[in-house]
């Protein structure tokens, strides 16, 4: 409904000449003319209708038009719908209009001037029109009201639902844990004994042992600590893909530097080799997350060369809008295009582990990390050609 | 103190473990003995000397303790909280050796006031490493403090 819908205006007349009369003067306010020719059908008419105004003509027969007023007045829908009378000039019917409440009655006495007539009709229609948008922007409000009443009950079930999902989630976290600390503590206890008596038998009772069985022994050594990595580098990764994570800016070449003070053996001699730049980007990163990471990329570039060759590594960052991007190129044997995606999944490995020892999960490590601290990684490679891993994490201001 | 030989509590449920550390203490050349109860509550019996440990001659109060922390009966952490509250043990040096490496349990230990956390190396090589370096950290360089001079209350 627009506020421009006309208004209906009801002409309550027993004569055809009279209706017609009053149909050509208010012809011109372009509203909605209804017709009566006695008070029955009028009564008829406002039951069905509302209306701006009523002309109602005095003098009908049956019904007159102070009877048909009264009975107006009575309906519900029509108690405060204006009523104009029509009326030959009569002092004693004066008397009566004034005996009706003031406001929504009027009288025109017969004959009248047609601009009277039309200007107090419009004058009603605009009463009614102005009632009209009123009520029709309360109903507006009304509407929007239960919407926004909508809107927040529904807010209120999802914030319970992320609730209940959430509880939900410590839940399992919860379990995970406790998975993780029967995976870490039962499981190597075992893998503990077996490597220990083994390698006792081995000391303590080599001259019982002839050659073979000390290999055996050895083996036997060997694959407990094979196992022992497996479960370590598995809990890493599952603890990466749980732990809280708070960001804070960091300086790659501290972390750096971090990761040199702490390694030891062949590694720690391959990556004194390689030169920490300058100027390194601050990153937005969590402190050993972003050691690990970094700790497996560098393993990574040094462990896959070939046989014979001596790893040489190049370590350089560069800003990338708002990343920092850290470039790790190595002088390995290569990953085919195909293989790209696959090795940064957990237990993907593209050799034997008689070439290449190892667990399968510290590019997964370095992948789930930097995803977990808003990141991600890559890899540019050709086979024979050595690799450029990256990994890249959002800017971060100057630690304090 | 005297320099006589001292104590070292060892709190361990794996048999097999008590068999590693023991032969790890032995090839390190440890001075000291090594007395091992298997579960937290005996732990507590034996630092308060009740019965079987009544006898301080033979179960004397150790000068560090070993201790693991998923025990049966009473916990490891239990047991480092209950040490801090004893007026004759609150000192007692106490080294957490576990399997598990989980960042509650650290934060939680130290918390409790452990000094030291180790976690279990598999390969026999890191735990005769790590027991040496426990024999010259906390037998020979550090001071000892004094321990179970209090008349404790029970």
């Amino acid at each position: 409904m627009t506020a421009e819908a006309k208004a209906n205006i009801l002409l309550v007349d027993d004569r055809p000449e009279s209706l017609l009369a009053l149909e050509v003067v208010l012809a011109d306010l372009g509203q909605n003319l209804v017709r009566a020719d006695s008070g029955t059908q009028a009564l008829r008419c406002v039951l069905m209708q509302d209306f701006a105004v009523i002309l109602l003509d005095v003098h009908m027969p049956g019904m007159n038009g102070f009877e048909t007023a009264a009975l107006i007045r009575e309906r519900e829908r029509s108690m405060h719908t204006p009523i104009v009378f029509l009326t030959a000039s009569d002092q004693s019917e004066l008397a009566v209009f004034q005996g009706y409440s003031v406001g929504a009655v009027d009288y025109l006495i017969k004959p009248f001037a047609p601009e009277i007539l039309k200007s107090k009709v419009a004058v009603f229609v605009d009463l009614f029109q102005m009632r009209e948008k009123a009520r029709q922007q309360a109903n507006q409000l009304v509407a929007i009201n239960q919407n926004l009443e909508r809107e927040i009950a529904e807010r209120k079930r999802a914030e319970q639902e992320i609730e209940r999902r959430a509880d939900e989630l410590g839940a399992v976290n919860k379990e995970l844990e406790a998975f993780s600390y029967s995976v870490s503590h039962d499981l190597r206890a075992p893998l503990r004994a077996m490597q220990g008596f083994a390698q006792a038998l081995n000391e303590d009772f080599a001259d019982r042992l002839g050659p073979v069985a000390q290999d055996y022994t050895r083996r036997i050594v060997a694959a407990a600590c094979r196992m022992d990595t497996l479960i370590q580098d598995l809990l890493a990764y599952s603890r990466l893909s749980r732990a809280q994570m708070l960001l804070q800016p960091l300086d790659l070449r501290s972390v750096m530097a971090q990761i040199r003070a702490h390694t030891e053996g062949e590694f720690r001699k391959a990556l004194l080799e390689v030169a920490i730049p300058e100027a390194f980007p601050h990153v937005m990163a969590h402190p050993t997350t972003l050691v690990q990471v970094v700790t497996n990329l560098l393993t990574n570039a040094v462990k896959f060369v070939g046989s014979g060759v001596r790893p040489h590594v190049r370590v350089w960052a560069e800003e990338r809008d708002e990343w920092g991007r850290l470039w790790v190129e190595d002088n390995g044997i290569g990953i085919a295009p195909e293989h790209h995606d696959r090795i940064f999944r957990v237990f993907e490995r593209l050799h034997g582990s008689e070439m290449y020892p190892g667990t399968g999960i510290g590019l997964a490590i370095v992948a789930k990390g930097t995803e977990r601290m808003g990141g991600r990684a890559g890899v540019e490679s050709t086979p024979g050609k050595g690799s450029k891993f990256w990994i890249e994490l959002p800017k971060g201001d100057r630690p304090a | 103190m005297t320099i006589a030989q001292s104590t070292v509590l060892l709190v361990e449920d794996d048999p097999n473990d008590v068999l590693l550390i023991q032969r790890a203490f032995r090839l390190a050349n440890f001075a000291h003995a090594i007395q091992t109860v298997e579960d937290g509550e005996e732990a507590v019996a034996y630092l308060s000397g009740k019965p079987p440990y009544a006898d301080r001659d033979r179960y004397t109060l150790p000068a560090l303790m070993l201790l693991d922390l998923k025990l049966p009966r009473k916990s490891g952490l239990e047991v480092l909280h209950w040490v801090r509250q004893q007026d004759g043990l609150k000192r007692l040096p106490v080294v957490v050796l576990t399997s598990s490496r989980e960042t509650a349990d650290v934060n939680r230990a130290y918390d409790l006031g452990a000094n030291s956390y180790l976690v279990k190396p598999v390969a026999f090589e890191s735990l005769l490493e790590m027991v040496k370096a426990l024999n010259l950290y906390w037998m020979i360089l550090s001071e000892r403090p004094e321990v179970g001079n209090h008349e404790q209350v029970l």
